[in-house]
């Protein structure tokens, strides 16, 4: 109750001076320890990214954060422009705030790192339920548990964050907000399946999968481990069914070439060889050519971060690249939830620069101009350093999927070959029956349909193919 | 992805061949296959060339596939080349025929080694070497093949595929090679985990291992669990080859229990199983294991034609292994099942070729002689043959004459007549039936020689004289005849068919009467036959023949002839001694002796005979007379045979009291033995010496003593006769020829001691009748003998150490005499002056006294001590009892006292002496005249003496001597 009151006060205290003129005379009076009280008038103006730098300063000066408020500036500015803009500050900056959404930042970065038990203390008991950063805070701690191996736990906390994230999804009126925390949410949802499939629990992981709405926002990429699970589980039959969703037009911005791999050796799994070789020389001819181009492409690129993010600035306005690879790169990058809440941070920011026309002091809208720019320069690089993150990622994964795809052929080749010295009889491809509903098993959470080519939304992810194993 | 997995799957494929070449479409599988390895090589390309060429394992792989590929090219490459006519391909050039596989080969060798080079540190090197070696054992290099797999497996990991596959291929190299040890260890730790469909086969071999190192139960333990995984289809079915071998496993093992079960369990015959695995085995040249096999499943025969199988199966096996009991029992169930006619062409002709073979064989070793010294196994040889024989005869009845005459042959080698016998006569029979003339005459040839020889009476009964007879029917003439004449002759002899054998006599006579010696010894034969059975009439009969001259004699037969009749005569002379009738018998010997008929040998054995009969009755004076005559007849030859009854004979003379008769008889013995080298001639000898001396025949004696020594006698024999002649002189006081005798003896170093006493006799004779002077010169040489004596270490007899002391105590008597003689007389100084003279002739007697007693002679033992008591006390008692005269009585008691102490020690070495002088005579038992002055104390002061009367004997109490 008594903390409550201090807040309330201290509230009451800073929106008397909210304005720029108040930030004006603190920034003047040069004790970089009112700053967080600059900040606070600052956010009062909706400059949020003018303020960035002021607060880093003043994390950067300071000895130690024992102040309510501060962090209630921190918590405040760091829900408006993200966490990536603070997750490049040292550990050692961070650490002296004990604000939740630092403290968060900090267990970001422990788990990165693979310190589990750090990124947990982090998080332990630091972060009240009603915290803006609490749904991801417990994504990432149900995330620790699980990749721990921790199922129990972490099925807990993931039920707990779904829990918590409905709630904030009530209250949340921002769609920007909103969109970040149902995908935090749906993470939540599938990291109970993860656990369990990370554990081995196939069956298990397979009905808590079809805990996803079809309409989340992540599903289609979650349907690629739906596939994996149906592989460990033997149901390749399924696992081509939900590959082949990736087939409709609406998924045409996924990029995964490892679904194509998945397929191969589906195929290969029901001795169907000549499916299997048929996808291998498929992905071969369709990324062969285009993958040299590509790798060539971003390699020329170097560091560059303004152009990535040009490249996918572009991409969204229509503009097409002479390489297929580079546009479903692109197009992938421009619907991934990282992408848009650094982008929409960023747009954000940009929205300052109107607002900061009306600041009659020049002196303080120089000061800020230089604020913004700097932060708005830092966005973007981290937008652009994400998309060339990820478009590297795409490249190792073509050049892993084409390696797989080497090794299924091979593998296909030797089954072959075991076949011919074993005297097992000569196939013959055209004989064989294509699909029997016999060959299928569901669950009772499944229901099956028929695939006649098309694709309609209720049905996505449910297609099952009826093949017969052809293993002998 | 499993990129690893997947690898080794691949990997897996590349050593597998065709498990079945003959299938039909082998030709599409193989085009198949390399269309596949050319894909998987692009993929291989084309991946490495994704990744950059950095990856070991795609080089590794490549070199996979491009030695997959060599191969089937050169099994392609093969088929070609085998295609091609014999004598093109010869001149074809081989290389160029295998150019493109070598081709492949060369290729993933260099990538393999570029690889190694590249990639020194690469985790799956074993892959690498496993390559190399495969390559290697592709292109015969065989050494260096074995290398890389070692190496392979040294760099391999533990557990992993390829480290058991180096390991599979390192047992296959060591399996090949025999080293069944090394092969044993390989597959045991290749085969922990049952990896792959070839588990059942590696498994196979390494049961076969164990199997070779003796592990009989390891062995079957394997196949056991190798049989039932081959009932497994993932498995690569080795059941066949399993039920084949495991037979002969268990059979090994001796454990044919466990193998019945297993192959009833399994619905398989035991007996079919174990047959097939002795054929089997003798197709791979494991005779004894065939043997061993086959041996056992006859056991498990299911019906006759299966024994028939495994008979005919075994013959070739123990042929082989000499197991010719075991043969013959083999031949003889065959024989059996021939006789019921189950046996088909083929298998007779194996049969008959066993049967002849063998019986030809062992026949060959018992004419070599190669049992002679094994009685035992030769003689069971010899029955096998025979039982081989008679299987052959059975086999071929047309000609089983031949098989008798053979088993007859058969027992002829080894000398069993009895058995060869009846074969030959069987023989004979069968070839007349045949009509076989050769193997007729022939087994009637060996059927006379073996009748010939020392045959039992029951085969000479049954065959001989039939055979005889009917062989000199045919063959009348003629040198066999002869000797069949001869064979038949002692048949009736031996039969006392004496009129057969007689009519045979005749028969010869007339068939071969040149032959007078073998008519002479048949004439013998049956007189000998009368002359046992007494029959005089018969046997004159012949004699008169003979004389006739109706059979031509020799003239030493004739003789013997006569001798013949003599003897009939001797016979009932003797017959009369036997039955006690000597006086009979006497008249008989009598007659022959007298009998102008009778011949010296006649003669003489009368003589002898009488002397006998005379000795037997008790005429001495008759025994006297034949034994002489009997003995003047004998030649030196006979008489040594007869010497013991000759020494009968004058014993029994000498017993009668006919000394002289005694001795001469011995003499004449003796001087008829004279040359010889009888051993009872020095009996003779001494007997008549002996004789002669009691009967103080001193010359005859002498002559007989002259004689001995050229009749070979001895000094030792002939010296003690001298001896005794010279003792006998003394004892009849004939000296006349003593000291020639003694001089004659002296000569002889060894006579000596012996010489001593008679010479000490001679020298009392001498002094006797008053010639000392030659007395002494006697005693001068006795002592030179006595003296020299001692030096050489004879043994000096006692009597003549006697007279050594004797003579030598004489001279003591003397010097005891002389110390008395002297008298103590006063003054003082003249009395010191004897007495001291006195002393010092006591201590001359003393060393005198001790040197006598020390020569032994217990009479010169007790005189020297007398002497030594007698000097000591006689000397004391004078000194005691001398009293000077004209002296005051306390001067002469003063005196006294002196004395008494002075002479003291004299009591006491006197007493000493007297008490060694009683214990020597106790302890050395001496009999002396001289004891009883030591031993007798009377009241009388006198020593008894006992005489007895001349020739009376001294006796003991107990009356023993």
């Amino acid at each position: 109750m008594k903390l409550y009151l201090t807040m309330i006060l201290l509230a009451f205290g800073m929106n008397a001076n909210a304005s720029f003129q108040g930030a004006w005379k603190i920034y003047q009076n040069g004790d970089k320890s009112h700053y967080p009280k600059l900040v606070a008038e600052l956010i009062k103006e909706k400059m949020y990214f003018s303020a960035i730098p002021f607060l880093k300063e003043y994390l950067a000066t300071t000895n130690k954060v024992n102040d309510a408020a501060v962090d209630k500036v921190v918590e405040e500015l760091i829900t408006e422009v993200g966490v990536k803009q603070f997750e490049v500050l040292p550990t050692s900056i961070l650490e002296k705030s004990n604000a939740p959404a630092i403290r968060y930042i900090l267990a970001r970065k422990a788990f990165r790192q693979g310190k589990y038990d750090q990124a947990l203390k982090f998080l332990h008991n630091s972060i009240a339920d009603w915290n803006p950063v609490k749904p991801f805070a417990l994504l990432l701690e149900g995330s620790i548990f699980a990749v721990s191996k921790r199922e129990e736990q972490a099925n807990q906390v993931f039920k707990e964050c779904v829990e918590i994230s409905n709630n904030h999804i009530k209250k949340e009126k921002d769609k920007d907000r909103l969109r970040q925390l149902k995908i935090s949410r749906d993470y939540c949802i599938v990291g109970i399946p993860r656990a369990q499939f990370a554990l081995q629990k196939f069956d298990d992981a397979y009905s808590s999968y079809l805990d996803l709405e079809k309409s989340s926002y992540i599903w289609p990429e979650i349907l690629f481990e739906e596939a994996w699970n149906s592989f460990y589980l033997k149901d390749y039959n399924r696992t081509l069914g939900k590959l082949v969703t990736y087939k409709a037009p609406v998924f045409s911005y996924i990029f995964n070439p490892e679904i194509e791999v998945l397929k191969a050796l589906s195929y290969m799994e029901l001795c169907l060889w000549q499916d299997s070789k048929n996808t291998v020389e498929a992905f071969y001819t369709t990324y062969e050519k285009d993958n040299i181009s590509f790798k060539k492409y971003i390699d020329s690129m170097g560091k560059d971060y303004k152009q990535y993010y040009s490249l996918v600035k572009e991409q969204s306005e229509g503009k097409i690249k002479n390489n297929a690879i580079l546009n479903t790169a692109l197009a992938s990058i421009a619907r991934d939830p990282a992408y848009l809440e650094l982008y929409s941070s960023f747009n954000a920011g940009r929205d300052e620069i109107e607002r900061m026309k009306s600041i009659e002091n020049e002196k303080l809208r120089a000061v800020l101009n230089d604020n913004l720019k700097e932060s708005l320069n830092m966005q973007r690089n981290l937008i652009g350093s994400y998309i060339r993150g990820q478009l590297q990622l795409f490249a190792a994964q073509i050049v892993r999927a084409f390696e797989d795809m080497s090794y299924i052929n091979l593998e296909v080749l030797s089954k072959r070959k075991t076949e011919l010295y074993e005297n097992l009889p000569v196939r013959s491809d055209d004989l064989r029956s294509r699909g029997n509903l016999a060959h299928l098993r569901r669950t009772d959470k499944q229901y099956f349909w028929t695939f006649n080519g098309e694709f309609w939304a209720d049905e996505l992810g449910d297609y099952v193919f009826s093949l017969k194993s052809e293993c002998r | 992805m499993k990129r690893k997995y997947i690898l080794i799957l691949c990997f897996g494929f590349i050593f597998n061949t065709f498990s079945n070449s003959a299938f039909a479409d082998v030709e599409q599988r193989r085009t198949e296959l390399l269309k596949v390895l050319d894909e998987e090589l692009r993929e291989v390309t084309r991946l490495n060339k994704q990744l950059g060429a950095q990856r070991p394992d795609l080089m590794l792989r490549m070199a996979q596939v491009l030695l997959e590929k060599g191969r089937l090219l050169k099994d392609l490459e093969n088929q070609k080349y085998l295609e091609i006519a014999a004598t093109e391909r010869a001149k074809s050039n081989k290389d160029e025929a295998f150019r493109e596989s070598r081709r492949y080969f060369d290729q993933a060798q260099k990538t393999v080694l570029v690889l190694l080079k590249k990639f020194p540190r690469f985790d799956e090197k074993a892959d690498a070497y496993y390559i190399l070696a495969y390559n290697a054992k592709e292109i015969k290099q065989d050494e260096q093949s074995r290398k890389f797999f070692q190496k392979a497996l040294e760099v391999a990991k533990s557990g992993s595929v390829v480290a058991d596959k180096s390991r599979i291929a390192l047992a296959e190299i060591y399996f090949n090679k025999g080293s069944f040890d090394k092969s044993m260890n390989y597959y045991e730790a290749a085969l922990k985990t049952k990896r792959d469909k070839w588990w059942t086969k590696d498994a196979f071999n390494l049961s076969w291992s164990y199997f070779k190192m003796g592990k009989y139960d390891k062995a079957i333990a394997t196949m056991l669990e190798s049989y039932e995984l081959s009932k497994n289809p993932k498995f690569i079915d080795m059941s066949k080859s399993i039920e084949r071998d495991l037979a002969f496993f268990y059979t090994e093992a001796g454990r044919s229990d466990d193998a019945i079960a297993f192959y009833k369990k399994n619905g398989k015959s035991v007996s079919e199983v174990m047959l097939k695995v002795g054929r089997y085995l003798k197709t791979q040249g494991k005779f004894a294991a065939a043997e061993k096999t086959l041996s056992d499943g006859i056991g498990f025969k299911q019906n006759e034609k299966e024994e028939i199988d495994f008979n005919l199966e075994l013959l070739s096996l123990y042929e082989k292994f000499g197991r010719d009991q075991k043969h013959l029992e083999a031949c003889k169930a065959l024989a059996i099942q021939f006789s019921k006619g189950a046996l088909n062409a083929d298998q007779v002709e194996v049969l008959k070729y066993n049967v002849q073979k063998m019986s030809a064989l062992i026949q060959q070793q018992l004419v070599d002689k190669i049992y002679d010294h094994q009685g035992e196994i030769r003689d069971q040889k010899a029955d096998s043959a025979n039982a081989y024989f008679m299987i052959n005869a059975l086999l071929n009845p047309a000609k089983s004459e031949d098989d008798y005459f053979h088993a007859g042959e058969t027992y002829f080698a080894i000398g069993k007549f009895d058995k060869a016998v009846p074969f030959y006569a069987e023989a004979i029979k069968r070839s007349v039936k045949n009509s076989n003339k050769k193997t007729e005459s022939l087994a009637s040839n060996a059927l006379m020689v073996s009748l010939g020889k020392s045959v039992k009476k029951t085969t000479s009964e049954e065959y001989l004289i039939p055979a005889y007879e009917s062989y000199l029917s045919a063959n009348p003439k003629g040198e066999k005849s002869s000797v069949v004449y001869q064979r038949l002759f002692s048949a009736y002899m031996e039969k006392k068919n004496i009129p057969g054998a007689e009519k045979v006599l005749m028969s010869y006579k007339s068939a071969l009467p040149a032959e007078n010696e073998t008519q002479e010894k048949m004439l013998a034969s049956v007189m000998d036959y009368y002359k046992d059975k007494g029959d005089k009439a018969a046997l004159t009969s012949w004699v008169n023949r003979i004389d006739s001259n109706e059979f031509k004699v020799s003239p030493g037969y004739a003789t013997k002839v006569k001798t013949l009749v003599l003897g009939m005569q001797f016979e009932k002379v003797e017959l009369a001694s036997t039955k006690g009738d000597k006086k009979g018998a006497l008249r008989g010997y009598l007659q022959i002796y007298k009998s102008p008929e009778s011949n010296a040998e006649a003669k003489k054995t009368s003589a002898y005979n009488i002397a006998v009969l005379f000795y037997e009755i008790g005429d001495y004076k008759q025994l006297y007379a034949w034994a002489n005559r009997s003995a003047a007849m004998m030649s030196v030859t006979d008489l040594m045979k007869f010497e013991k009854d000759y020494i009968i004979f004058s014993t029994d003379l000498f017993q009668r009291r006919q000394f002289t008769e005694s001795a001469s008889l011995s003499e004449n013995i003796f001087d008829k033995l004279c040359t010889s080298d009888s051993k009872n001639k020095r009996v003779f000898f001494k007997n008549a010496n002996v004789i002669y001396l009691a009967e103080r025949q001193f010359d005859k004696s002498k002559n007989l003593l002259a004689k001995a020594t050229k009749c070979g006698l001895g000094s030792d024999i002939t010296l003690p006769g001298y001896l005794d002649h010279l003792n006998e002189l003394a004892a009849a006081s004939k000296w006349s020829s003593f000291n020639d005798i003694i001089h004659m003896l002296e000569i002889s170093k060894e006579m000596w001691p012996q010489l001593i006493y008679p010479s000490s006799l001679l020298a009392n004779e001498l002094e006797n009748i008053g010639r000392g002077d030659d007395a002494n010169k006697i005693r001068n040489r006795m002592m030179f003998y006595y003296d020299n004596s001692k030096k050489l270490k004879y043994d000096i007899p006692l009597e003549g150490l006697d007279s050594i002391s004797l003579f030598r105590l004489s001279a003591l008597d003397g010097q005891l005499k002389k110390l008395s003689q002297t008298k103590l007389v006063f003054p003082e100084a003249e009395y010191n002056k004897i007495l001291k003279n006195k002393f010092s002739q006591l201590d001359k007697l003393t060393s005198e006294a001790v040197s006598i007693a020390e020569m032994g002679s217990g009479i010169g033992i007790v005189k020297a001590y007398r002497d030594l008591v007698t000097g000591h006390e006689s000397l004391r008692d004078e000194v005691i009892n001398f009293t000077p005269e004209g002296k005051s009585p306390e001067y002469i008691s003063s005196f006294k006292k002196s004395m008494e102490k002075l002479v003291e020690p004299l009591s006491r070495q006197a007493r000493d002496f007297r008490e060694t002088a009683i214990k020597k005579i106790e302890k050395e038992n001496i009999l002396s005249t001289d004891n009883g002055w030591f031993l007798i104390k009377n009241e009388y002061s006198f020593i008894p003496e006992f005489y007895s009367d001349s020739g009376a004997a001294l006796m003991d109490k107990a009356g023993a001597k």
